[in-house]
């Protein structure tokens, strides 16, 4: 049983019986690497069953019931859809969770300052081809981080999986920053 | 065009059976009622044979209420008793119709705090009353052609309402006796209406350029699910804005000295509507405002009226590139782009639109009803009657909720295109010793500072143990449901405490506000009326005791024996309360029964669900090769 399963809203204090994780609710294995087909063609299938407008004709209870259900799918759908909540779920179905100042390997650190400071340049440069090739870079260095996590899990090595976790973190924060900025060049 | 023919032979509902049920454009310039008839889907009618309703509400001598066509002809003689574009109050408060300068167009007591009140001559009122004039005049229609009473209704709203807008909408439609299946957007609607639900899997972007408000909202298709992806748009903008810049420049080209008195502006706008209909039509259009009390006549061209709008429209389109970025799809895989609403029968909107897609938008469909049309379509299937259609729509949260910080920062609980329903929890602490209460206030929208979002509530946490500062651990609970509606809870999570939530909508209606509105609509309305509550109370109560009664007698096996007992004394006295004439007494009941019954219904769900899932994972294998 899970921090996240056990959570019962004071909304309803009702029995929904959400003690199962989101990878059994979704019908996966219970692993880091996942079907992403089959996750969103059971996250469909769910919501036409559970939504509460299928219940629209019915008992309020029921719709209450269903609406509580259908904000299930919809979490467990964010939460593993996307890789790096993904992989913190597991981590924290697993017995271990993340914590708030962690100590961090040297080079990791080097890593982020050099990052940090590329995208300041940039910003002030104000080059737009910059800025491109700079989230093209940062796409990589997702991509490649995503694979080590996935490896470290594979292999078993938790301790390791968490530290990936840690610099995903820290380059998708970046991620959103660049195209924080992309926005307001574009003026959108 | 397929879900125009909705109902297939084999499948179709037994006529006796049908249940009635409309959707309803409420529209800021004008509104409309649309049901499925005979298996298709049309608006209906007034007896005089128009489709749209002006959304304008005249109050009169001797309680008299006029609503569409006649309140119109009393707006130049009577202005600050015909409300216009009531749409735009919904919601808002003083400032806001400050802001956009319309306090001018009504008299607006500037003692009111929350939402705007408007004074006529039968009082004050909230755009919650007006609009419920305009909703019931739609129910009354649709009623009188369908025969009976509606079984439910569809309302559609701009898919950027925020709450306030959203709630205020809802509570209309209760003033004016109308159940709610759901609260759905525009554009979704529209793109219904194409019949796009049906169709190719695809992306569908609709452009809802209105009288008052912009919408652009990027839709998926997939598996016989209709997703939004990402909403955009602007409350405040339409083809309103176009009428007073015409109406400005019309006074420009003039020598008008002094205030411009209501009804000349009133006039004015009017004329500057007209010129900007038949624009759309014409190159040039021939202007005398004489009937307006000024000296002037000319002429006004296309090109002057796309020089005044060119602004507006790049408006909309920076909107559109924004939210097709935040859907993170790529213009090139937009399949259809659908355009809603009159305004976009302006040729430089659609030709615009053209430019930045590279294609051409559908059109078949009048723009001023297809809206209604969608939300007909999307009724019938809610109110029960297509049981074999499995077409469901997912949409978003329009616009981020968070909650005020220190430093009048907003720190963002839900972010903006968030599937919905939803529910987030954020855990709070004391910063005193022995703190008791604790002050919440709820905002809506994207920016940084609590002074540039909408207030949407404060709530006040009592009841918090006394403890030293920081032990106490208060749990909010935000939850959204799939109107986009909020509801919050919370508790005090070290001891199990329940705090109570006090909740006061900053621009909405308390509850307290809505009981006495609604009390005071039964007494001023005839008999009919309360007879019809009494009615509908009975039906209601009546069929939640079917309904347990059927499932006790089913699945009593779920309950303990004192649970069993339990439920079915409240199903008894219910039944009894059932046969009195106390609506009050009879709502009261139903809704003890109802919630003594959350229970039962969760354990019955649970058992389903995991039978369904059962079947799921067996399926989610089999069409996996």
């Amino acid at each position: 049983m899970s921090a996240v399963a056990e959570r019962v809203s004071p909304f309803s204090g009702s029995a929904l019986d959400f003690s199962q994780d989101f990878f059994s609710l979704f019908g996966l294995k219970r692993q880091f690497s996942i079907d992403t087909q089959a996750l969103e063609r059971a996250y469909i299938a769910l919501q036409k069953q559970f939504h509460p407008d299928r219940f629209a004709a019915m008992q309020e209870h029921e719709r209450r019931a269903a609406t509580q259900w259908s904000i299930r799918v919809n979490e467990g759908y964010r939460e593993l859809r996307d890789d790096l909540s993904r992989a913190i779920y597991l981590l924290s179905l697993l017995g271990t969770s993340l914590e708030e100042n962690p100590v961090l390997p040297g080079d990791f650190l080097m890593m982020q300052l050099e990052l940090r400071e590329a995208l300041e340049e940039i910003e002030q440069s104000e080059a737009l081809p910059a800025l491109d090739q700079f989230k093209q870079q940062l796409k990589r260095n997702i991509a490649d981080q995503t694979a080590r996590l996935s490896g470290f899990f594979e292999a078993g090595q938790r301790d390791e999986a968490l530290k990936s976790v840690y610099a995903l973190q820290f380059l998708k924060k970046l991620e959103q920053d660049s195209r924080r900025l992309e926005d307001q060049w574009l003026d959108l | 065009m397929a879900l125009i023919q909705i109902t297939e032979p084999g499948q179709a509902v037994d006529p006796h059976q049908r249940k009635r049920a409309a959707g309803i454009d409420l529209g800021t310039t004008h509104s409309l009622i649309a049901s499925v008839r005979q298996g298709q889907i049309q608006t209906l009618p007034d007896e005089a044979g128009r489709h749209l309703l002006p959304s304008i509400v005249h109050y009169g001598l001797d309680d008299q209420i006029l609503v569409g066509d006649a309140a119109r002809e009393c707006a130049s003689r009577d202005p600050l008793n015909t409300i216009f574009s009531v749409k735009r109050l919904m919601g808002r408060g003083r400032a806001d119709i400050e802001a956009r300068g319309q306090l001018a167009d009504y008299d607006i007591p500037d003692n009111t705090d929350g939402m705007v009140q408007v004074r006529t001559r039968q009082g004050l009122l909230t755009p919650v009353e007006i609009s419920a004039q305009i909703l019931s005049c739609l129910g009354q229609r649709a009623e009188e052609t369908l025969g009976g009473s509606l079984d439910g209704v569809v309302i559609t709203v701009p898919a950027y309402f925020d709450d306030g807008q959203r709630q205020a909408t809802r509570d209309a439609a209760e003033l004016a006796g109308l159940k709610v299946l759901r609260l759905i957007s525009e554009p979704t609607a529209a793109a219904l209406a194409y019949g796009l639900d049906s169709g190719d899997e695809g992306l569908v972007v609709v452009y809802d350029l209105g009288g008052g408000t912009f919408d652009v909202s990027v839709l998926r298709m997939r598996m016989g699910v209709f997703e939004v992806l990402a909403t955009g748009g602007n409350t405040s903008l339409g083809g309103d804005d176009v009428d007073l810049a015409l109406a400005n420049h019309f006074l420009a080209l003039t020598d008008v000295q002094g205030a411009v008195s209501a009804e000349m502006r009133r006039a004015l706008l009017i004329e500057a509507r007209r010129v900007k209909e038949s624009l759309s039509q014409h190159t040039r259009v021939s202007v005398d405002l004489q009937p307006q009390g000024i000296d002037w006549s000319g002429e006004i061209t296309r090109e002057t009226l796309e020089a005044l709008t060119s602004k507006l429209i790049d408006e909309t389109i920076r909107i559109t590139r924004k939210t097709i970025r935040d859907a993170d799809v790529d213009l090139d895989d937009v399949a259809n782009v659908v355009l809603v609403g009159g305004s976009t029968r302006m040729p430089m909107v659609s030709e615009a639109i053209e430019k930045f897609f590279g294609r051409a938008p559908l059109t078949t469909l009048d723009p001023d009803r297809v809206v209604a049309l969608g939300a007909g379509l999307q009724a019938d299937q809610l109110v029960g009657n297509k049981p074999d259609d499995e077409m469901l729509l997912l949409d978003v949260l329009p616009l981020s909720l968070g909650l005020e910080t220190m430093g009048g920062l907003v720190e963002k609980i839900i972010s903006r295109n968030t599937p919905i329903p939803v529910q987030r929890a954020q855990e709070f602490t004391t910063y005193k010793d022995g703190q008791t209460a604790m002050l919440i206030h709820v905002m809506q929208g994207e920016r940084e500072l609590v002074s540039d979002c909408r207030s949407l509530a404060q709530f006040v946490l009592r009841g918090i143990p006394p403890m030293v500062a920081g032990a106490a651990k208060i749990r909010v609970d935000f939850r959204v449901d799939a109107d986009g509606l909020l509801s919050v809870a919370a508790e005090e999570t070290s001891t199990g405490t329940r705090a109570q939530v006090e909740v006061k909508p900053a621009y909405g209606l308390s509850d307290e506000d809505m009981i006495s509105m609604l009390r005071a609509s039964v007494e001023h309305a005839s008999s009919d009326a309360s007879a019809r509550m009494l009615a509908e109370a009975r039906v209601d109560a009546r069929r939640l005791i079917d309904a347990l009664e059927a499932a006790l007698d089913e699945d009593a096996s779920l309950l303990s024996s004192e649970e069993t007992d339990e439920l079915r004394q409240a199903v008894e006295a219910l039944a009894m309360v059932e046969t009195r004439d106390d609506v009050q007494a009879i709502k009261r009941q139903t809704k003890m029964l109802s919630e003594a019954s959350d229970e039962f219904a969760a354990r019955r769900m649970n058992r389903e669900i995991r039978k369904a899932l059962q079947g799921q994972s067996v399926d989610a294998l089999s069409s996996e090769s």
